[in-house]
């Protein structure tokens, strides 16, 4: 008897041990992870859109979530609050404009909150992320006092009818180039003070410029939790006048075995020119030496026929 | 020719042009198969374009261009025996510089069709012409080629006149047409000392301006590889080395064709064992030659064995193409000198042999100078094809080269049927000198 209900716990232990990794196994098929972040981004204070990665959870791995619908709302999951209806990309991202029929609303208050719904499928149920921005603005100013160079920055937000200073905010300063961003200073990053300004000092001297020694200076704040993103540029006539380098800097506008069909050097134009009229002068002179064999033989003929005759 | 005077009616005779024996006919019926496989297999490449062949972006020239450079090779021997022994004023080769000129024309033509042929868009042939660009070595080829092409047909036609005089008295059994294009070839030829004396001139202007143009068309097709920085290419020496086989190939195409006509149209009289025995000399001297360029051309890099060098020069010595390349070293210069370096070696049918592996060895040899090198490139790419790796012509590549050998062959056997391959005026005159 014993033996028997060892027996029937150990199969009773077996069938919940299935039962439960097939109940795991449907969950882990029904829902997977997901992650949605919301960045918002400001240019030059004017310009705003939103950037939304999503990104789901296969196996072990994070993964970018192709062609997921999304819909975005300001302040609340309303129809008439939504902002725009997107479709994520290869890369799980989508962007999105605030359109211009919200724009009372966003100018009605300081703080502002992004909805993103995403669709249900047959695979992923529908979610909800928020995330909560507040306004600011960023403003760039410059001075150049006894042969120093400096960048003013000021991060501010809405207060009660003006703009106030916002202290701690991060912000990078840098002069835009081709290839990224190059800092103008030895700090990575200046923190805002409480009147919510950074200075730093440009220390970029003969950095090459436009055509007219243009740079284009550039301030941001980087994914900041209150705030978001911004950005400002501006030009300041700091860096070295640019030459362009054309064709004839490199030479290939020279003569040269290299150039083009017409830019052969005068000297190998000179040596095959001679040598093909050379050849080609002793092929001319054979032709007419074989008409003039010819003529002879016809001569001949001529005689000999009237001989003949 | 053999001692024993003849008269000038029995050499006419004897070197009239005869008509294809049975032996003849199969012959030119196998040349004619072969070269229509491959019109089919150009006609395919035309319809699917390149990537019929197994050229890809490594190997770009494949055996085109390794025939294309065995043609110009061949060529050469128009100007060694007709230029450079008339020059010499050595008689002995008079019966061989119709065999020597019209191998070397046929190789010439082929070897620019063979070129067009390698090109993907050949309706775009004349842009070589119109935005060539004189600074290419390839420009310097196709300008040489062309010259090289008029010279040698000059060559050949000169010497003919009086032979056309023979046929046009002697066209009884000639078909009509024939008869037309010999008399509109050659009826103002009466012969006359006058006639004479410009065709002489003629003939020495021509062998003296063949001879450079010659060694220009081979050095030339060298630089197309010396001037690129590439393994096994980067040599200042390519141009000497391409002469001196193309000297070699050449004379042993004139000693294969030599055997054939002597045993297809019974010239045992015209084309002796003194002929072999000094063609046999030449083809000895030459491989030597060639095997000492070949020393130098290998040895030196294998000597110093530079990073670039060492996977192209251990893939010939001990690799992928080992078999191939101690073929084309042996069976093309070493056994051909151990045979005719002893004079049993070189009677009329060792000759014949050695003279096969010559031209065989030399085949191949083209195909290794071509091939292993673009299969190493400087600047690898990255995940590279397995098929980018390793060449092997496809069948089209095949039936096409060998359609274009068959169509030397023919045009050198057509023109046998037609004109003597033999020069009868020169043969009587140089009979009549000894006599």
């Amino acid at each position: 008897m014993k033996d028997m209900r060892k027996i029937k716990i150990l199969v009773l232990f077996f069938c919940l041990l299935i039962a439960s990794y097939d109940i795991a196994a449907q969950n882990d098929s029904t829902k997977p992870e997901l992650s949605v972040t919301i960045h918002h981004f400001v240019i030059n204070n004017s310009f705003q859109y939103l950037l939304v990665e999503t990104k789901t959870k296969v196996g072990n791995k994070w993964q970018p979530l192709k062609r997921q619908v999304l819909q975005l709302y300001l302040d609340s999951n309303k129809p008439e609050n939504l902002i725009t209806k997107v479709m994520t990309d290869s890369d799980g991202k989508a962007k999105a404009l605030i359109p211009s029929g919200l724009k009372s609303l966003w100018d009605a208050y300081a703080i502002h909150k992004f909805i993103v719904v995403t669709e249900g499928t047959s695979k992923e149920e529908e979610t909800i992320t928020e995330s909560e921005i507040t306004k600011a603005k960023i403003l760039i100013d410059t001075s150049n006092l006894d042969s120093t160079r400096t960048v003013n920055v000021r991060v501010m937000r809405p207060g009660n009818d003006t703009w106030v200073p916002l202290k701690d905010v991060d912000v990078k300063i840098g002069v835009r180039r081709l290839g990224g961003d190059l800092k103008i200073g030895d700090e990575e990053t200046y923190t805002t003070d409480s009147l919510g300004e950074v200075s730093a000092e440009f220390k970029l001297d003969n950095l090459p410029g436009d055509t007219k020694g243009n740079l284009i200076l550039i301030a941001k704040v980087e994914d900041n939790d209150q705030i978001g993103s911004l950005s400002i540029d501006k030009i300041v006539p700091w860096g070295k006048i640019y030459k362009p380098i054309g064709a004839s800097d490199f030479g290939f506008g020279d003569r040269s075995l290299w150039a083009a069909r017409g830019k052969a050097p005068i000297w190998l134009m000179m040596m095959a020119y001679s040598i093909i009229a050379g050849v080609c002068g002793v092929i001319l002179y054979l032709i007419f030496r074989m008409i003039k064999i010819r003529k002879l033989g016809r001569k001949e003929i001529y005689i000999s026929a009237a001989v003949n005759v | 020719m053999s001692d024993l005077a003849l008269s000038p009616e029995k050499i006419t005779a004897d070197l009239l042009p005869q008509k294809f024996s049975k032996r003849g006919m199969i012959w030119t019926g196998i040349l004619i198969i072969i070269c229509i496989a491959g019109a089919y297999a150009y006609f395919r490449q035309l319809k699917e374009g390149l990537i019929v062949t197994n050229m890809r972006d490594y190997v770009s020239w494949g055996i085109y261009i390794s025939n294309f450079v065995f043609f110009v090779a061949i060529s050469l021997v128009g100007s060694l025996i007709t230029a450079v022994l008339r020059l010499a004023n050595v008689h002995w080769s008079t019966p061989l510089t119709r065999i020597a000129e019209i191998i070397a024309v046929s190789a010439i033509v082929f070897a620019s069709i063979i070129i067009v042929v390698d090109m993907g868009r050949p309706e775009r042939f004349l842009n070589l012409f119109i935005h060539g660009r004189l600074q290419s070595p390839i420009i310097w080829d196709v300008v040489v080629i062309g010259t090289y092409f008029f010279l040698s047909l000059l060559l050949l036609y000169f010497p003919l006149l009086p032979d056309l005089k023979i046929l046009i008295k002697n066209n009884n059994g000639s078909p009509k047409w024939l008869q037309r294009s010999y008399r509109f070839l050659g009826s103002f030829w009466k012969g006359s000392k006058e006639q004479f004396k410009i065709s002489n001139k003629a003939i020495t202007i021509l062998c003296v301006t063949i001879i450079p143009v010659a060694f220009a068309i081979h050095t030339v097709t060298s630089w197309l590889f010396a001037t690129t920085y590439r393994p096994g290419w980067d040599s200042t020496n390519f141009g000497a080395y391409f002469i001196s086989g193309a000297f070699l190939v050449g004379a042993g195409a004139v000693v294969v064709a030599m055997y054939v006509f002597r045993k297809a149209y019974h010239l045992e009289k015209y084309i002796t064992e003194f002929h072999f025995e000094k063609m046999g000399r030449i083809v000895v001297m030459l491989a030597f030659l060639y095997l000492y360029f070949n020393i130098n051309e290998y040895l030196i890099p294998a000597f110093k064995m530079k990073k670039p060098e060492e996977s192209h020069l251990t893939n010939l010595f001990a690799g992928e193409f080992a078999p191939l390349f101690w073929f084309a070293i042996f069976i093309g210069m070493i056994i051909p000198i151990i045979i005719m370096l002893f004079r049993r070696g070189r009677r009329p049918l060792p000759m014949f042999i050695a003279g096969i592996m010559v031209v065989v060895g030399a085949w191949f040899k083209r195909y290794l100078i071509v091939t292993p090198t673009l299969l190493h490139p400087f600047l690898p790419m990255s995940n590279v094809p397995v098929s980018f790796r390793h060449y092997f012509p496809s069948w089209e590549e095949w039936a096409i080269a060998m359609g274009s050998l068959a169509g030397a062959l023919l045009v050198i056997t057509f023109f046998a049927r037609v004109f003597p391959i033999i020069p009868i005026h020169e043969t009587i005159v140089e009979d009549e000198r000894h006599a």
